[in-house]
């Protein structure tokens, strides 16, 4: 995943920069902006410097076109020969000036002065005309007209602002100068706006700080101007190039201005124009998407949306194809190969075949099959020495999942006390023999049931605690009947050994030694089950406590009572286990026929087995013992376990009820016979219905394997 | 006026000794180019193209002042007419402890002072039609007189210890009657300073004294 990660790394950085790009184009795009109007501003100022000079070159043609008119000529040469200037004289030179301002096209002129040779005011016109004879000489635009130059100034009268442009006149016979002619051109509003024209700019003519007329009149900080025109210099021609636009404020709003100094003689009175436009508003990216928007810069032709689409594309190609092959592909990969484990198709996970992260996961889990092999493998040697246990695991795997327990061992091998005759050694090592496997069986069975029904209370324990505890319990429980069975074979073998068949009743009983302990005297069960349930795991199995008790005490009775009851009579050994049928309501009792039938021989057990008021009882001569276990208030099963008279009526000799599974049938023996080899006892069909095992038992046939 | 002036003095000096007469000439070299535009507009000048143009004018600048070792009389008023945007006469000679009044002949009023002492001219605007007088306290000065609202308007002032002063007319001629006999010192003041020409002259007790001197340059040192 390390270049889907640098992938969306670099594609971050890049959306990032981008972002950066975008959140910092406008503050560039508005300075840009400003710069754009602050050269504009320069331009325009270029600008209306230059239309102000053309003005003057145009004002400077009509003051000579003014004095080359015949009449003005003649009317000066006139004045100019005289010492003194009459108002008469006055008059008709004004009335030449006026006639000649009528025919002037366009901006007429908004005074004329009208001077002889000697420099003096002959007439007026527009402005003072009833003044005259005052001598204008000693300025500079009127002695150099008067020497025969044309020019322009700018001249300040009162606080108006004129444009002045001059012009000799000249005597008709070309020889001397007859006067000159001083045309007068206020700032008006109109002018100014031609001046700006198309600029989008404006304009605005001050003397100091006052006004002096402009395209438009806005009250600006007359202080900020006066100090931007203090800082000029130098030729007042390049002041539009050598000046900078700065802020200048009008109210609320904000305007950037460039000035430059006005020539003449006006430039005594601080005379300066500004040009100057509203300082554009800050606009942010999406005002500038919304411009472009508008005026098509989004269009096809001309934003590359092709390249922008391309490179998207591509960017996401990359990273789905990099999310393919580093993540999506391995995954797929990894998930079949768990599948291929699950199915058995493969034991190991190849973590070969998974780069990365998912190698770790095929490590990972290669590790735990090996762990659990390993532990498999251990589980396997504690449990092997223990051959009933070994089959206990049978059974308990068996009841675990709820498959009905068809069989219950049945270990018949008594046969030699009615095959072989009840002095045969031989017959008796076989019946000590059989004893002993039926015991084991029977315990057996019997801790499958107890651990069964342990796993069903507590389905969370361990199988191998429950099941280990059963047999611990079993086995403890066991002990001492085995134990009591040894001391029965070694009275037997006494007897035996004075009949000379001692050797085959030593093998037996180092059999039964082997089986029942392990050669360091100790209990054979698995060390491993008795240290967990000794570290704690017996809180977890408390729920089996009582039954446990109850399985060690019935079997401390049963150990008791076998102990009691299996003294020999009539030379018959044996113990019989069989499995009668309980009702759920207590009233069946209806056992095995062939049970019955054995039952049936004798009159005191011949009886059916019911329960009473939930109470287990026989209606004649009960065992106290069956009678002591009137807590048996659920249909359950009774477990019989007889040993058999040589002779006479089978009977009970010992009740070991518990809540399961009744094991084992008495022989059909009558008087001595075996009835029937191959006991066949009702199938058990285990059931989970209640905490303990209720039994049902079908009257089937299933024989005990 | 200041002609007049003059004379009175001369009268009044003659009747006391015997006088005499200077009628000299200056001659003078050619005119100067025209200075360069000391405010101009949007345009430069440009002369007409029907006839030449006039040479700048150099004798309305060009003034003669005879002086001698004594003291001169007292001296009287000289009147000097401000005629619009200039004076009458751009530069004028007065003796020294002269009483100058400026007459202001136009419609136009001025304030005018002198550049080099701001209290030699009382301050306040020189009204049309109004005057304005002072004296010149000390002999040696040359004072501009002007006004700051029209940087055009400029009148020259040179104080001189003697009464006899003349201006040239077109042709560089002068004349200065009623002079006491005696020698003289000719000097020449142009524009605005005293050129490097000068002559002694004799004045006789009959007939007239014709110095002629001869200006080698407008300007001082050329």
């Amino acid at each position: 995943v390390f270049a889907s990660k640098i992938w969306l790394f670099l594609l971050t950085i890049g959306a990032t920069f981008a972002l950066t790009i975008a959140l910092v184009m406008p503050h560039s795009a508005n300075s840009t902006r400003v710069d754009v109007e602050h050269t504009r501003l320069g331009v325009a100022c270029g600008v209306v410097n230059i239309l102000l000079a053309k003005d003057a070159r145009n004002r400077v043609d009509l003051a000579g076109s003014f004095a080359r008119t015949p009449d003005v000529v003649t009317q000066l040469d006139s004045a100019s020969g005289v010492d003194k200037l009459d108002e008469a004289r006055m008059k008709q030179v004004r009335d030449v000036g006026e006639n000649v301002m009528k025919t002037i096209q366009g901006r007429k002129p908004d005074f004329v002065m009208m001077v002889d040779k000697r420099g003096r005011v002959v007439a007026r016109v527009k402005v003072d005309e009833a003044d005259f004879g005052d001598v204008i000489a000693g300025r500079p635009l009127v002695d150099d007209a008067l020497a025969g130059y044309t020019r322009d100034d700018l001249w300040v009268q009162g606080s108006t602002l004129y444009l002045v442009s001059a012009a000799p006149v000249i005597k008709k016979d070309m020889t001397d100068y007859a006067g000159a002619i001083i045309l007068g051109h206020k700032i008006t509003q109109d002018l100014a706006t031609k001046l700006v024209g198309d600029l989008n700019v404006d304009v605005e003519f001050f003397l100091g700080q006052t006004e002096a007329g402009g395209s438009k009149t806005i009250s600006f900080d007359k202080t900020a101007l006066a100090d931007g025109v203090k800082k000029l210099s130098g030729d007042i021609s390049l002041d539009c190039r050598a000046n900078h636009p700065f802020d200048l404020k009008a109210g609320n709003d904000a305007y950037s201005a460039i000035v430059a100094r006005l020539p003449g003689e006006a430039g005594a009175h601080q005379a300066f124009y500004s040009v100057f436009v509203k300082k554009p508003e800050p606009r942010g990216t999406w005002a500038y998407f919304t411009e472009a928007r508008e005026n098509g810069g989004l269009g096809f032709d001309s934003f590359p949306w092709l390249l922008v689409g391309g490179g998207f594309l591509v960017a996401l190609v990359i990273g789905i194809g990099l999310m393919l092959y580093e993540s999506d592909r391995p995954l797929r990969r990894l998930a079949a190969d768990a599948v291929k484990l699950a199915k058995g198709e493969s034991e190991r996970m190849n973590e070969d075949s998974h780069p990365g992260k998912f190698g770790t996961i095929a490590r990972s889990v290669n590790i735990h099959i090996d762990k659990l092999g390993r532990e498999a493998k251990s589980a396997k040697k504690d449990r092997a020495p223990v051959g009933a246990a070994r089959r206990l695991r049978v059974v308990i795997a068996a009841s675990a999942v709820g498959v009905p327990v068809q069989r219950c061992r049945r270990v018949r091998s008594d046969g030699g006390r009615s095959s072989r005759g009840s002095n045969d050694a031989a017959g008796d090592a076989h019946r000590f023999r059989a004893t002993h496997a039926n015991a084991r069986a029977d315990g057996a069975c019997r801790a499958a049931h107890v651990s069964g029904d342990a796993r069903r209370r507590h389905p969370r324990a361990e199988d191998d605690t429950a099941a280990d505890v059963a047999v611990e319990r079993y086995r403890a429980a066991r002990r001492p009947v085995l134990q009591a069975g040894l001391r029965s074979v070694r009275r037997r073998q006494a007897q035996l050994q004075r009949a000379g068949i001692g050797a085959d009743l030593r093998e037996v009983l180092r059999e039964a030694r082997q089986e029942s302990r392990r050669p360091d005297g100790e209990d054979a069960l698995p060390r491993g089950a008795l240290h967990r349930v000794r570290q704690g795991r017996q809180g977890r199995a408390q729920g089996d406590a009582r039954q446990r008790r109850v399985i060690v005490a019935s079997g401390g009775r049963f150990h008791r009572q076998a102990a009691e009851h299996a003294k020999p009579r009539q030379g018959s050994v044996g113990i019989e286990v069989g499995c009668i049928e309980l009702g759920e309501n207590g009233s069946a009792s209806t056992a095995n026929p062939a049970w019955d039938n054995h039952l049936g021989d004798d009159s005191a057990t011949s009886a059916a087995w019911r329960f009473s008021d939930g109470a287990l009882a026989r209606h004649a001569t009960p065992p106290a013992m069956i009678r002591s276990r009137s807590r048996c208030d659920s249909a359950s099963a009774m477990m019989v376990v007889g040993r058999f008279a040589g002779s006479g009526s089978p009977r009970p000799v010992m009740w070991r009820w518990i809540s399961a599974a009744m094991c084992g049938a008495p022989a059909s023996t009558s008087g001595g016979s075996r009835k029937s080899s191959a006991w066949r006892v009702p199938a058990i069909t285990i059931s989970r219905d209640h905490g303990v095992l209720p039994v049902n038992i079908s009257n089937s046939t299933t024989a005990l394997a | 006026m200041f002609s007049r002036l003059v004379l009175v003095t001369l009268a009044t000096v003659s009747s006391a000794v015997e006088a005499g007469t200077v009628v000299g000439k200056v001659e003078m070299p050619a005119p100067p180019d025209r200075p360069p535009l000391a405010t101009k507009g949007f345009l430069d000048r440009a002369a007409n193209p029907m006839i030449p143009v006039k040479p700048v004018a150099t004798t309305p600048y060009l003034v003669i002042a005879l002086e001698a070792e004594d003291k001169p009389p007292t001296p009287g008023q000289v009147s000097w007419d401000l005629v619009g945007d200039s004076f009458a006469k751009p530069v004028l000679l007065a003796p020294v402890g002269a009483e100058v009044v400026i007459k202001n002949t136009s419609n136009t009023p001025h304030t005018i002072d002198a550049a080099e002492d701001n209290k030699l001219v009382p301050s306040g605007p020189l009204n049309p039609k109004g005057t304005k007088s002072f004296r010149l306290p000390q002999a040696g000065k040359i004072y501009t007189i002007g006004d700051r609202d029209s940087p055009h308007l400029k009148g020259v002032i040179a104080v001189v210890n003697t009464a006899y002063i003349a201006s040239v007319d077109a042709s560089g001629k002068f004349e200065i009657t009623d002079i006491p006999t005696g020698g003289y010192k000719l000097r020449v003041f142009y524009k605005d300073h005293w050129t490097d020409v000068s002559q002694n002259v004799d004045v006789p007790a009959k007939g007239k004294a014709e110095p002629t001197v001869k200006l080698a340059a407008w300007e001082k040192g050329k």
